[in-house]
């Protein structure tokens, strides 16, 4: 079956600052205090399957079980091949190659270098089965993968969409320190997960010139949280009041996307 | 929803570079898993894998990986004819896994054992994404670019999203596939997971013991078919179907019964509007494990029956190439439809009971070949499942 479009039914949000937009100070600078890196507090998580999953797997579950919360939505509402998973990080496994390469992790940590080993690790918790999307990248890989739920929802292929994003910078923060001028600062740690479900519109690729407000009212508040910026953004715009428009820019590029007035969240 | 055709194909493999150089070596059944020269081998079980032999070009600044990646595609563009103006319309979606691993390994290595550093520049291309920064930028590549990571299955994932970009009509054109370099990081970690062969891997033989590393890239053009036509270039094939599973079972292994495979195939089949008794030919993921090859044959039966279908490995020549393999297996897919002519496994010596196909051993099958399906699965039970067909 397809529809004519897709929104976002919720967004759940785990940043350094704390849980939801609630947690978000005014000023992200000011609040860091100085502090290079905002980390997270890793969520407390029970059952020896996760004995050995990184801290960036746990989060991801935390961010889906929040978003969860936020839409209404039961585990066994979402078990099985009708949910679609999309991940999306740019920075959140470099702890895992540097503890591997580092000689620190034995053969079987060696799987948890995979940026993939976060959706897998997600996908098992949740018993998610259908079509799963993982991209790389910051902000604009954010918005893409945001358009693949989207389109995934629209074509019939999933009767829902959850797009996840997860990042985290302490264990490599002096490597960061090197890249100074590369990324902004405070580098926040955050999860997120949006829950795009049927709809009658679409969203749409829109020409970015600059940064939108949106996307400048997520960097005051929440920083420099890379793949997680966009769904920060849109979780900042769900005030009801109309259409959202989210921008990204990474490494020279930027685009832009465009929900809706029907997709407030 | 839009018809997609292949209209440009181009490879760096263990054979060499382009896309008639692993054509030829595919079909002559020629296995190039040989003694490593690239990384330090000493003290570990597993010694060999397939390299590629010489990069032709590139600046030697950009790390071993991207300068694959760029090779690949440049050819693949070339092939299609894009000129500057359809490039600006055109996606790039690569998948990638190790980046630009082997040379940051050279750098934390040196950190550790000496306290000195070498080349910091090479954080320029560390991550996996460098690739389709390298691409897009050397190519003038002016549609969405995505970085696919979905470890051994990223290149026949990265062909399934483009197909996406293509058939929903965001772009006309997208250049899709994936590369990697051999690292020391992959190296040994499937060498401390004793996942690898010592001698060349035997893809389906009863006395399989394991995988072998390679690297490479592959990169296809994909394409409106009505846009091919209307410029009248030639296709390959066309991308009939395409589906993505997981398994939800494991971080590493796949589901025993072969579940999330079964499901990519059968939904792959069913988006392509294809029977499974009209695929001549399956390029199977094959990577020679015991697990692995007895979880996809049990699937491959599954879903085409007992016998009928012809199934081989490229793993089998030329190793598992990590991001690049699912985009090198469909491109030997592509030119099995387009040559009809199926690639043979090689080091196939002694029949599994289990393997209830014909695995066109050492020998390349002259058939007709309308249809024919590629498979690739991944770590945490990442299933990508393509359907190629004469267009």
């Amino acid at each position: 079956m397809t529809h004519g479009g897709a929104r976002i039914a919720a967004i759940g949000l785990l940043t350094g600052f704390g849980h939801g937009v609630e947690a978000l100070p005014d000023d992200a600078e000011g609040a860091a205090a100085g502090r290079d890196v905002v980390p997270i507090a890793t969520p407390p998580v029970t059952g020896d399957r996760f004995r050995r999953a990184t801290r960036e797997c746990v989060l991801g579950v935390a961010a889906v079980d929040a978003a969860l919360r936020n839409a209404g939505l039961t585990r066994d509402d979402v078990r099985g091949s009708d949910t679609a998973l999309v991940y999306v990080t740019a920075a959140a496994y470099g702890a895992a190659n540097r503890t591997f390469a580092g000689a620190a992790g034995g053969p079987l940590h060696f799987p948890y270098t995979a940026p993939s080993a976060v959706p897998a690790e997600v996908a098992i918790e949740f018993g998610f089965t259908g079509s799963y999307v993982i991209l790389i990248g910051g902000s604009t890989a954010t918005l893409e993968a945001l358009w693949h739920a989207a389109s995934l929802v629209r074509r019939g292929a999933a009767a829902r969409a959850l797009v996840v994003a997860v990042e985290t910078f302490a264990e490599c923060a002096d490597l960061y320190a090197r890249a100074r001028r590369l990324l902004a600062r405070p580098l926040v740690e955050a999860a997120a997960c949006a829950v795009i479900v049927p709809d009658a519109e679409s969203p749409a690729w829109q020409p970015a010139a600059g940064a939108g407000p949106l996307d400048a009212l997520a960097r005051r508040r929440a920083g420099e949280t890379l793949a997680c910026g966009p769904l920060v953004a849109l979780a900042l715009g769900a005030d009801g009041r109309g259409p959202a428009a989210v921008t990204g820019y990474w490494r020279g590029r930027r685009t832009g996307l465009g929900w809706p007035a029907t997709s407030a969240i | 929803m839009k018809r997609v055709v292949v209209t440009g194909l181009g490879v760096v493999s263990p054979f060499g570079t382009g896309v008639k150089a692993y054509w030829a070596g595919l079909t002559a059944g020629t296995c190039m898993i040989r003694p490593l020269s690239l990384i330090e081998t000493d003290g570990f079980r597993c010694r060999i894998g397939a390299e590629v032999p010489e990069i032709a070009g590139g600046s030697r600044r950009r790390s071993r990986a991207d300068r694959l990646a760029l090779l690949a595609a440049r050819e693949a563009v070339d092939d299609a004819g894009l000129g500057k103006r359809e490039r600006l319309d055109t996606a790039l979606v690569v998948g990638a896994v190790g980046g630009g691993m082997l040379e940051a390994e050279a750098w934390q290595w040196t950190r550790m054992r000496t306290g000195t550093e070498r080349d910091p520049g090479i954080f320029r291309s560390v991550l996996p994404y460098s690739h389709a920064e390298t691409v897009g930028h050397a190519l003038g590549l002016g549609g969405p670019r995505e970085s696919v990571v979905a470890a051994c299955s990223s290149g026949a994932a990265a062909v399934a999203l483009a197909a996406d970009l293509v058939a929903d009509g965001v772009v006309p054109y997208a250049i899709a596939g994936g590369a990697d370099a051999l690292t020391r990081i992959c190296y040994m970690g499937f060498n401390a997971l004793k996942l690898l062969d010592t001698a060349p891997c035997r893809p389906f033989d009863r006395d399989r013991r394991g995988m072998s590393i390679g690297e490479g890239a592959a990169f296809l053009v994909l394409e409106d078919a009505e846009m091919a036509r209307a410029r009248g270039v030639r296709t390959y094939a066309e991308l009939r179907g395409a589906a993505i599973t997981t398994d939800a079972y494991h971080p590493t292994a796949p589901h025993p019964d072969g579940d999330g495979m079964t499901r990519a195939m059968r939904e792959a089949l069913r988006r392509a509007r294809t029977a499974a008794h009209d695929i001549a030919y399956v390029n199977a993921h094959g990577t020679a494990t015991p697990q692995n090859d007895r979880i996809e044959a049990r699937s491959i039966r599954d879903v085409f029956g007992d016998g009928r279908v012809l199934v081989s490995a490229t793993k089998s020549m030329i190793g598992h190439t990590m991001a690049a393999a699912g985009s090198l297996e469909a491109a030997a897919t592509i030119l099995a439809v387009a040559h009809d002519l199926v690639p043979p496994t090689a080091n196939h010596e002694t029949a599994d009971p289990d393997v209830a196909f014909d695995c066109v051993p050492k020998t390349a099958r002259d058939v007709g070949v309308d249809v024919a399906l590629s498979n690739s699965f991944g770590f945490g039970g990442q299933n990508v499942t393509l359907v190629f067909a004469k267009s």
